[in-house]
């Protein structure tokens, strides 16, 4: 009796073989082991690439696939490891991810802002300061970036840094306040990814950008526009504020995403808006009492959660905190502040403490804070001290400092700029 | 298992007939592995006809195989060595070894394949990847390559 094995059904003689005859199959797994990056660049090698790069289930797979070395990769490594860098010259912090789809080598050459044209691509000091303020929001890979001057017309871009897409968003109602503006961005993600499960969230997605132009003495009623992706318009609401909520300008004001919500700082309040579900009420909430002084810290999320931190560098008026001290607070799900970490740097970062210190107030002039919070790894926290900017894990300890070299941030709110495993294109908005 | 002595007989496309330890085939590849446990397989009789792999690249497969069964203890550094060594071969090699590594469901070595040739693509541009894996027939129109060039002239 003779053994057979059945050959493929397409049997390929030798001298025809090539990667275009490849089943399907073993391009996706080819393909799966790119980054997304490599793969908006392979669109474009063959039509037969392009079709099986473009097709939902292709992304189904690659997004599963990052998902379970994920998982296998946070058996292994310590988080610290990750690769994190201030997107130069702009107020952004990329944080990269351990999944191989985003590592793209030396990326800090590979992220610019550049191809929004020149008004982004400063060729002079005055020019690079005057956009060291551009991005104001960050949202599933997706950044919001402007550069309103007082009285001007406010003009802002949606864009993705990794696609190089971009959309001039018409421009907002009211001219640039002298006051300043406070911006908010949110936009639906391409994916969800819960117990192990990839979803690929169904058209039509949708974003939102809100303008608030300033006031400086509280309101209970105030204006603001909101820019909604499905009209291509800016609509003008009265927002009911109750508890009253003071825009003035000032260096801190900022607005961090979650879930759809936004939530801007300005002064001691933050207000909390939804521009989806109810445009015309926003809500307020205080800072802890015992928080002090703004400008060294920051607004943002981590887990889910909002935090809050301060770090005072010099003795405050309360004797009790120490210079160097940080604390962080997270606001409960009954909407009350709790404090959760309380560090002093010096015993996290040991003997470099000194050397940073006497650069800080050599060279950088005390603007050392806390820039943001790490969006999905608990307890830990970026921090700018000397000229170093610092990640550390506030519950291990542990930290990692690397050498910031660009120009003084100053106390510029940053974007912590968090890049989806499959980049968000701006085309599925519109 | 099958036994360490046992040889089995493998028939190329040319019909060249390799006679093999049944071990090294066995323990790489899922499909004769299942001839073999199933009792599929005659050792008087049977050879396997593997009409879509030449000699050439079955002898291949069949080094790769061995190596891999008798070298198996090596450390990493070595064996990833003689793996680059092993896969110094053209496109069109590669593709062939390919195709028959995912025929005999031999995942090692496809999984060795994948990682090379995604390292040919990877932080290309599209002119050389074209070039590297002899892709000669794109597919585009004239008007849709000239359009993908205006678009993402920093992908050529």
């Amino acid at each position: 009796m003779c053994t057979t094995v059945s050959p493929p059904s397409n049997t390929i003689s030798k001298s025809y073989t090539t990667i275009n005859n490849l089943l399907n199959d073993s391009l996706i797994e080819i393909f799966c082991r790119l980054s997304c990056k490599s793969l908006f660049t392979c669109k474009s090698v063959s039509k037969h690439w392009c079709a099986i790069i473009s097709d939902l289930n292709f992304h189904f797979i690659y997004l599963t696939h990052q998902h379970r070395l994920l998982q296998n990769l946070q058996c292994e490594e310590k988080d610290i490891d990750q690769h994190s860098y201030i997107l130069k010259p702009y107020n952004a912090l990329v944080i990269t991810s351990k999944v191989p789809s985003l590592q793209f080598g030396c990326s800090e050459n590979n992220l610019s802002l550049n191809f929004l044209g020149s008004k982004f691509n400063p060729t002079n000091e005055v020019q690079l300061r005057s956009i060291l303020k551009c991005v104001f929001g960050c949202c599933n890979g997706l950044l919001l970036c402007g550069n309103p001057r007082r009285y001007h017309k406010c003009i802002y871009y949606v864009c993705n840094p990794l696609t190089k897409e971009s959309i001039e968003l018409p421009c907002a109602p009211s001219n640039c306040d002298p006051n300043g503006v406070l911006v908010g961005f949110t936009c639906d993600p391409y994916y969800h990814i819960e117990e192990d499960k990839v979803s690929i969230v169904a058209p039509k997605r949708l974003f939102r950008v809100v303008n608030i132009p300033a006031f400086s003495n509280t309101k209970t009623t105030f204006n603001v526009e909101v820019f909604s992706s499905e009209t291509g318009k800016w609509n003008e609401h009265v927002l009911l504020c109750p508890k009253g909520f003071s825009c003035g300008f000032s260096l801190t004001s900022s607005c961090v995403e979650h879930d759809g919500v936004l939530y801007f700082t300005s002064g001691r309040k933050i207000l909390i808006y939804n521009p989806y579900k109810n445009e015309q009420v926003a809500s307020v909430i205080d800072h802890p009492s015992e928080f002090g002084e703004a400008y060294r810290g920051c607004v943002g999320v981590c887990c889910g959660r909002l935090q809050l931190s301060e770090f005072p560098i010099s003795r405050s008026n309360n004797a009790n905190i120490r210079p160097y001290s940080g604390r962080v607070w997270e606001l409960d799900s009954h909407q009350e502040w709790q404090i959760v970490h309380e560090f002093y740097i010096p015993d996290i970062i040991g003997s470099i403490f000194d050397k940073l210190q006497a650069i800080e107030r050599e060279h950088v002039r005390g603007s050392s804070r806390i820039l943001a919070f790490h969006p999905y790894l608990k307890g830990t926290i970026f921090l700018e001290f000397g000229d170093h900017i610092i990640c550390c894990n506030l519950l291990t300890q542990e930290f990692k400092a690397s050498k910031y070299g660009g120009l003084s941030l100053g106390f510029l709110p940053i974007t912590p700029v968090v890049l989806p495993w499959w980049p968000t294109t701006i085309s599925s908005f519109l | 298992m099958g036994s360490p002595l046992k040889k089995i007989m493998l028939c190329s496309s040319e019909k060249e007939i390799f006679s093999v330890e049944e071990q090294v085939m066995v323990q790489h590849s899922v499909i004769i592995n299942n001839m073999i446990e199933d009792g599929s397989y005659n050792y008087e009789e049977s050879k396997i006809p593997l009409d879509c792999v030449d000699s050439k690249t079955l002898k291949k497969v069949i080094d790769y195989c061995t190596y891999h069964t008798h070298h198996h203890n090596d450390n990493q550094e070595d064996l990833e060595a003689w793996d680059a060594q092993f896969l110094n071969v053209d496109s069109n090699g590669l593709y062939d070894l390919l195709m028959a590594a995912n025929y005999l469901e031999i995942r090692n070595l496809l999984d060795l394949i994948y990682r090379t040739i995604k390292n040919m693509i990877k932080g290309k541009k599209i002119d050389e990847i074209r070039r590297i894996l002899n892709i000669k027939d794109h597919g585009f129109t004239p008007e849709e390559e000239e359009q993908n060039r205006k678009e993402y002239p920093h992908f050529y």
